[in-house]
């Protein structure tokens, strides 16, 4: 089964989406409002598997280097990358 | 490809770039000082006639010129690091910095094997009196040839040396866009100003 990715922003003029509808598989409960998707969600899908990987590895950016057969710079610019992504979502 | 030729260190960095750096700067070092060859700058190579006029250095060609790869890798390393910290909004080692400037001198390895192998220390030798003393040319057709191969590796080798110190200075100190090329511009130049001041006035 294909993986599908949350979109984030509008493919219509690129605003910020909002979460309207939550349904329950099990027991067919909906919820209608309007919730503002965690931050973390809004980041992209690569960069989601970074945070998942560094909490995970404990937060060794060495061991992440190790795995993903980068040099430690390298790891931490992509990290360095994300920070900048969440500051500039914060301020939005 | 190129990515790896120019841009090794989205792989290699910190110590393992410092260890491999040095250890070809020592090798580089062996040949350099069998051809005469000299590295009296940054981006600089010579050949020289005599032997190291410093006293320390006197009876041993080698040591001066893995001297000169060392203290021209040291002064860089040190302005792409205060620079980095100008320029850079992130965190870095300065292992990183040290590591990959080590590595990015990989390149000169190229001409000082040519160097030895094509005995590029006599072809100088008689162009520097060619042009001094004006006498006829010198050079025979097959010394020509070999001293534009000499040259065309020489100048490859600047080139490849400086795209992977630029790389190494961006990468590792997180530096991007512009200021990367301004920062590295003016450091590379104060290096290159540094270390052939410094060694002008070691051999006087």
């Amino acid at each position: 089964m294909a993986i599908k990715n949350l979109p984030v922003k509008c493919p219509s003029c690129s605003a910020g989406l909002k979460v309207k509808s939550l349904h329950c598989a099990e027991c067919e409960t909906v919820i209608e409002g309007s919730y503002e998707l965690p931050i973390l969600a809004q980041l992209s899908q690569k960069d989601q598997e970074f945070i998942l990987s560094f909490v995970k590895h404990s937060g060794s950016l060495k061991e992440m280097a190790k795995e993903m057969s980068l040099s430690y710079p390298s790891v931490r610019n992509l990290l360095d990358g994300i920070i900048d992504n969440l500051n500039n979502l914060e301020v939005k | 490809m190129s990515a790896i030729l120019f841009n090794p260190f989205e792989r290699i960095a910190g110590g393992r770039a410092l260890i491999w750096g040095l250890a070809v700067m020592l090798i580089t070092s062996v040949f350099a000082s069998l051809a005469n060859l000299q590295f009296d700058g940054v981006l600089d190579m010579h050949f020289v006639e005599q032997q190291s006029s410093i006293s320390f250095f006197t009876s041993c060609n080698f040591c001066y010129v893995f001297f000169q790869l060392i203290y021209c890798w040291i002064v860089s390393s040190f302005l792409f690091y205060f620079s980095g910290l100008i320029a850079s909004k992130s965190q870095f080692r300065i292992l990183d910095i040290f590591g990959t400037q080590a590595f990015a001198r990989i390149p000169f390895i190229l001409p000082a094997i040519i160097a030895l192998a094509t005995n590029q220390s006599e072809v100088s030798s008689k162009t520097t009196k060619q042009v001094i003393e004006g006498t006829s040319f010198l050079l025979t057709p097959a010394e020509l040839l070999l001293f534009g191969l000499f040259l065309f590796f020489s100048i490859i080798s600047i080139i490849w040396s400086i795209a992977l110190m630029y790389n190494a200075y961006r990468v590792s100190a997180n530096v991007k866009g512009l200021s990367a090329t301004i920062y590295f511009i003016i450091s590379i130049i104060l290096a290159e100003i540094i270390t052939k001041i410094s060694f002008y006035l070691l051999t006087v």
